[in-house]
């Protein structure tokens, strides 16, 4: 991929222009949408429902758990979906022009990083606003998604070349990623599971990503190195296996589209 | 040069999605696909500066061939060889996005076509210019017609100076004016030795494009050849198609006299038997005066029960393109019915009001309006006959239409009415920005832009409109030419057809151009015309340069007032 780097950049910047081109205010919806979900979750849980996390007084604090947890949860479930339709949503190109077709996948993971950042940076602003210190532990946060990302990239090759063969998948995914969402501690928190579940959850390889996070927002804490050593071995597994399968299907996934 | 050797391209057809799920778990040990081959065992090999044309019918592998070349799809067997710089025009607006201007999706497109980014942003000029697209190159391409997202995508593909060139079905959308000029493009590409392959429906497009073409049948090349031949063939083989059960035989051609070679193909329920080509007092002629009389008398003889059949006759060129055909179920006549044994004598009588060439007549028997339907008897290019200019007037083409000629003279006095009218708010001032465009009238390149300002490249000859407030012209000059030394550069300022003033100004360099107007045109909106001794290219010029536009002077403003 590292040889195509200029034409992954010009998957890129087309993905990220194409999203919003035509529209009125055009890149300026990246900010909105991050920025819209913060505050309605704010209000939601901090003013009307006031709800808040158990040991902390912090009014934001549910909220900032939640956001803590969702925006990369949006980002990862971004990747993997669009991911999986990428060959069929691609077809015309593929059929019709000649490069290396992971970088399709590629700019995917790329586009919604960058989407990702986006929003992400608006979280730590609004941290900041609402009093909150940004803390060294944050510094942690780049491994995290970069590993994340690397994860979300692989699962999305494999899930790619299969529903380029099997479209049911694209289905399949639909539903898997909500299944699997509420299996991941994002909205509830991991102390309301009973104990003898716990040892299940940690099999959810996107649990490990998402309590790293936690650790990293909410306690100020780097996330521990068994946190860190799963996510990057998670990551590893899943690029290897993705690239193995999708190294294997390439050459007949243009026959199949 | 393109070398194709025992190239294969087979599919796996899964008839459900769950054969394909039964295979992998099997490990492979259970076949649940059938085969299909697109391409069977091709070969082909087209040297630098030909260009193939590939006809067949839907599915007859052509798509799937260039797609292999492409790079696209892997064939399964075989193997191919091409020269490095290969550029695909394998569908409209291929790579496109609709919500990005056109300017945007040349440079999108071009990276993705093998072009650094400065390469593109050196040539863009080049490629607007040639899309013609006007002020829709910076609109979004969703806004784009068919035909001009194929001018943006030819005119990139133009430019990138290719070695090998694959087109798909795509010439046909442009404009005849568009087509043209890609037929010229195309040529040029053929002159510099690129190589061209070609594939299409339109028959008369192969024909004017392709020196050669090979026709694909079901996967297989069945015949590689000189385009008329082959295109022969083609037409042989879609009317044996609908012939159905009945046996069809396509015979291969005869030498004929005047160097045609005929094909003959039908089921042969009748069969042509003989055809003359008659003058006026009924004698058989290979000479004709265009705007003569002539009669194509034609016998069929029948070998089995047939009503209502069709006679056909068909005069094409010398490049086998069809100049007139016509049939009489088009004339309304039935025929009625023939039994075997029976002969049909029939004649076409016209006057040949068509210009000097060689021509052939194809002459065909079938039933209903076209000879697909069920055809007994076709026979290519039956006879040859030679058109000579008669001796009322000269004309060139392939049409002898007989025009009335009026003509009036006046005194060439400048009509400011006339002319007026068009530019009716023509300014004294001519800044080289985008207001100044319509009073450009020709002769003048896309406006470019450096630090001091808007500027425009004239060609050799230029022309615009001015209301001049004064008689002191003066044209802001920012370059000349940058070749040629200390030679000065010679021209002259004119008024329709009248030099008001000559000029010679040195190489290079700004510099002001200063020549006095008459009198008469002050306050006058008026044409005015520059024009060079010479013009220059930058790319014979500059090293490295790809700018092949013929230069003037870069002119940055004209002023009388």
């Amino acid at each position: 991929m590292v040889g195509h780097r200029d034409l992954l950049l010009n998957f890129l910047v087309r993905d990220l222009k194409s999203r919003y081109a035509g529209s009125l205010m055009g890149i300026v919806w990246n900010v909105i949408h991050p920025l819209a979900m913060i505050i309605i979750y704010t209000m939601v849980f901090s003013r009307v429902m006031g709800a808040k996390l158990p040991g902390m007084s912090d009014v934001y604090g549910y909220s900032i758990y939640l956001c803590a947890g969702l925006l990369p949860w949006n980002a990862f479930v971004e990747v993997i979906s669009r991911s999986t339709t990428v060959f069929l949503d691609q077809a015309w190109l593929l059929k019709k022009m000649s490069f290396p077709k992971k970088l399709l996948g590629g700019s995917i993971a790329f586009s919604s990083f960058v989407n990702f950042l986006i929003g992400f940076s608006i979280f730590l602003v609004f941290l900041v606003l609402t009093g909150h210190r940004l803390r060294v532990a944050y510094l942690a946060l780049p491994v995290l998604l970069i590993l994340q990302f690397t994860f979300a990239f692989g699962l999305g090759l494999i899930l790619s070349a299969l529903n380029v063969f099997l479209r049911d998948i694209s289905q399949l995914v639909g539903i898997g990623l909500q299944v699997w969402f509420w299996l991941t501690p994002v909205v509830y928190l991991e102390s309301i599971l009973p104990e003898g579940a716990r040892g299940f959850f940690q099999l959810n390889p996107m649990y490990h990503f998402i309590r790293g996070y936690h650790s990293v927002i909410l306690d100020g804490a780097f996330p521990s190195w068994s946190t860190l050593g799963i996510a990057a071995m998670l990551s590893l597994i899943s690029l290897t296996i993705g690239s193995a399968i999708f190294f294997r299907l390439k050459d007949e996934i243009v026959d199949e589209v | 040069m393109i070398d194709i050797t025992n190239l294969s391209k087979r599919y796996k057809v899964y008839l459900r999605p769950a054969d394909r799920i039964k295979e992998w778990l099997s490990g492979g040990r259970k076949i649940c696909h059938r085969e299909f081959w697109a391409l069977r065992n091709i070969n082909l090999s087209i040297p630098p500066g030909v260009a193939l044309g590939v006809i067949g019918q839907n599915g007859a592998g052509k798509s799937t061939l260039l797609r292999i070349l492409t790079g696209v799809t892997k064939p399964t067997e075989g193997s191919f060889k091409m020269g490095d710089r290969v550029v695909s025009l394998l569908e409209l607006g291929t790579g496109f996005h609709g919500e990005f201007t056109g300017r945007q999706n040349i440079l999108m497109n071009g990276r993705l076509l093998g072009l650094s980014r400065e390469e593109i942003v050196e040539r863009l000029d080049e490629i607007v210019a040639f899309a013609e697209l006007g002020e829709f190159i910076d609109l979004p391409m969703r806004t784009y017609s068919a035909g001009m997202q194929l001018r943006l995508g030819f005119a990139l593909a133009a430019s990138i100076d290719p070695q090998v060139l694959l087109i798909d079905e795509i010439l046909s959308v442009g404009d005849a004016y568009f087509q043209q000029k890609c037929a010229k493009r195309m040529k040029a590409f053929k002159e510099r030795g690129v190589t061209a392959l070609i594939a299409s429906h339109d028959l008369v497009a192969v024909k004017s494009l392709c020196d050669a073409v090979a026709l694909f049948h079901e996967g297989r090349v069945i015949e590689v050849g000189k385009p008329d031949d082959v295109l022969d063939l083609y037409n042989a083989l879609i009317a044996k198609q609908s012939s159905g059960s009945k046996p069809h035989m396509i015979t291969r051609g005869v030498e004929q006299e005047g160097g045609g070679a005929g094909r003959r193909s039908g089921n042969f329920g009748a069969i042509i038997s003989r055809v003359e080509l008659l003058d006026e007092r009924g004698e058989s002629r290979g000479i004709l005066v265009a705007g003569q009389k002539v009669t194509v008398a034609i016998r069929a003889m029948f070998f089995e029960a047939i009503e209502d059949p069709t006679v056909g006759m068909l005069i094409r060129d010398r490049l086998g393109l069809d100049v007139f055909g016509t049939n009489t179920f088009h004339f309304g006549h039935r025929l009625g019915a023939f039994v075997s044994g029976e002969v049909l004598e029939i004649e076409f009588t016209m006057v040949l009001d068509v210009g000097p060439g060689d021509y052939t007549i194809t002459v065909a028997i079938h039933t209903l309006d076209v000879h697909v339907h069920e055809c007994f008897d076709w026979v290519d290019r039956v006879l040859s006959f030679k058109v000579i200019p008669s001796g009322d007037f000269q004309f060139v083409g392939v049409a002898k239409l007989y025009p009335v000629v009026r003509w009036s003279k006046r005194p060439g006095e400048l009509e400011e009415s006339s002319f007026g009218e068009m530019f009716e708010d023509a300014p004294a001032r001519l800044s080289m920005d985008e207001r100044s465009e319509k009073f450009l009238l020709q002769g003048w390149y896309e406006g470019e832009r450096n630090e001091a300002g808007a500027f425009r490249w004239s060609r050799q000859n230029c022309a615009f409109a001015l209301r001049p407030k004064t008689n002191d012209l003066r044209v802001e000059v920012v370059m000349t030419r940058l070749d040629a030394g200390d030679r000065p550069l010679d021209g002259a300022v004119q008024i329709l057809e009248k030099v008001i003033g000559r000029f010679s100004l040195k190489n290079s360099g700004p510099q002001v151009l200063s020549v006095r107007i008459p009198d008469a045109y002050v306050n006058q909106i008026i044409p005015i015309g520059i024009s060079l001794d010479s013009f220059w290219r930058p790319c014979d010029t500059i090293p490295g340069s790809r700018d092949t536009r013929e230069l003037g002077l870069a002119i940055r403003e004209i002023l009388a007032e």
